[in-house]
């Protein structure tokens, strides 16, 4: 029965598409960075267990504030938002480029963390870097889906993927298109193809 | 946590579904704040193995006086003068980490909650969660 719930009626997945079907979307994607840093806030001071009190504290302001801007408030500044980061463990980040924008996952964060001191690197450089070696992997091999994953670094990953014949995939005709199937294994910064 | 939404366009026969429905409206909005909060904070949910802490926080209540076990999750929890989003769902049972979002509704804080919005919550509940 669980099976039955994997695909249908995903909320999500209901707004990605509304998302996408929108003629205005550019006044999506303005207030969009808003929606998301209240959702973070709250999820990053409750996963360290701070009360909006708390918060208030530490950015030298009041809980009104806070309750406020959680509550889609005032438009905060960009002082606020820097001194929220901080107070919250991180530090601030703005781009002008969101639509390439990503996030490590808060589960994720400490193993790159760790990661990143292992190499002596700060944190949003090794961050960049492992983002752009993946897009090198997915540029090389073309691949549309991959599977497992590297779980830490030095160890070999078993995958599984299917690699398109880029001359067969450019035809009209997408049912001509031919998979061939190839065992690549991974290596933490270095790729082999091995069949 | 898996969050869907029921009834769906496969659900009924003509229209586009009451959630799907409720949604668009939301989306027409000027500036469209809760459609893009309901969707960070949906998007933001659906990584957490459990609700826990919203229900903490005061986002999600269980609402008393009905007869089937309906909860409420507001978004946001406290927005006297512009509105809440109150979407009302129920937990597939034997499945705890999949939710049903039943019915939806955009009140002010202070006035209760739409009876039919409520009545329809419990019906459908019967329908796909149980």
């Amino acid at each position: 029965m669980k099976e039955k719930f994997e695909n249908e009626h995903s909320l999500t997945k209901l707004l990605d598409e509304q998302y996408l079907e929108d003629e205005n979307r550019s006044e999506l994607d303005y207030w969009e960075p808003f929606s998301r840093i209240i959702t973070e806030s709250i999820s990053l001071r409750y996963l360290r267990d701070m009360s909006q009190t708390d918060l208030a504290k530490i950015m030298n302001t009041k809980q009104s504030v806070i309750s406020r801007f959680e509550n889609m408030g005032r438009l905060p500044n960009y002082d606020f938002i820097a001194r929220l980061s901080i107070a919250l463990g991180h530090i601030p980040g703005i781009t002008l480029q969101g639509d390439y924008m990503a996030i490590v996952p808060l589960e994720k964060q400490q193993f790159i963390k760790e990661l990143a001191e292992q190499e002596n690197t700060p944190t949003r450089k090794f961050v960049q870097k492992i983002l752009e070696q993946g897009i090198e992997v997915k540029k090389q091999f073309n691949m549309i889906d991959i599977k497992g994953e590297i779980l830490s670094t030095g160890e070999v990953v078993e995958s599984e993927t299917n690699i398109n014949n880029q001359e067969l995939c450019t035809g009209k005709d997408k049912t001509v298109k031919q998979n061939y199937d190839a065992t690549i294994i991974f290596v933490a910064n270095n790729y082999a193809e091995a069949n | 946590m898996k969050i869907k939404y029921y009834p769906g366009y496969t659900d009924i026969e003509n229209g586009t579904g009451p959630i799907n429905g409720f949604f668009k409206d939301l989306r027409k909005e000027r500036p469209p704040k809760f459609w893009l909060l309901v969707k960070s904070t949906i998007e933001e949910a659906e990584t957490k193995e459990n609700l826990i802490s919203y229900e903490q926080s005061g986002w999600v209540e269980r609402l008393s006086n009905l007869s089937e076990p309906i909860y409420e999750f507001k978004i946001p929890p406290k927005n006297k003068r512009e509105g809440v989003i109150r979407l009302y769902f129920g937990y597939v049972k034997n499945f705890p980490e999949i939710i049903y979002i039943l019915s939806a509704e955009k009140k002010h804080q202070r006035n209760k909650a739409d009876p039919e919005k409520l009545k329809q919550a419990v019906q459908r509940y019967r329908e796909v969660c149980l």
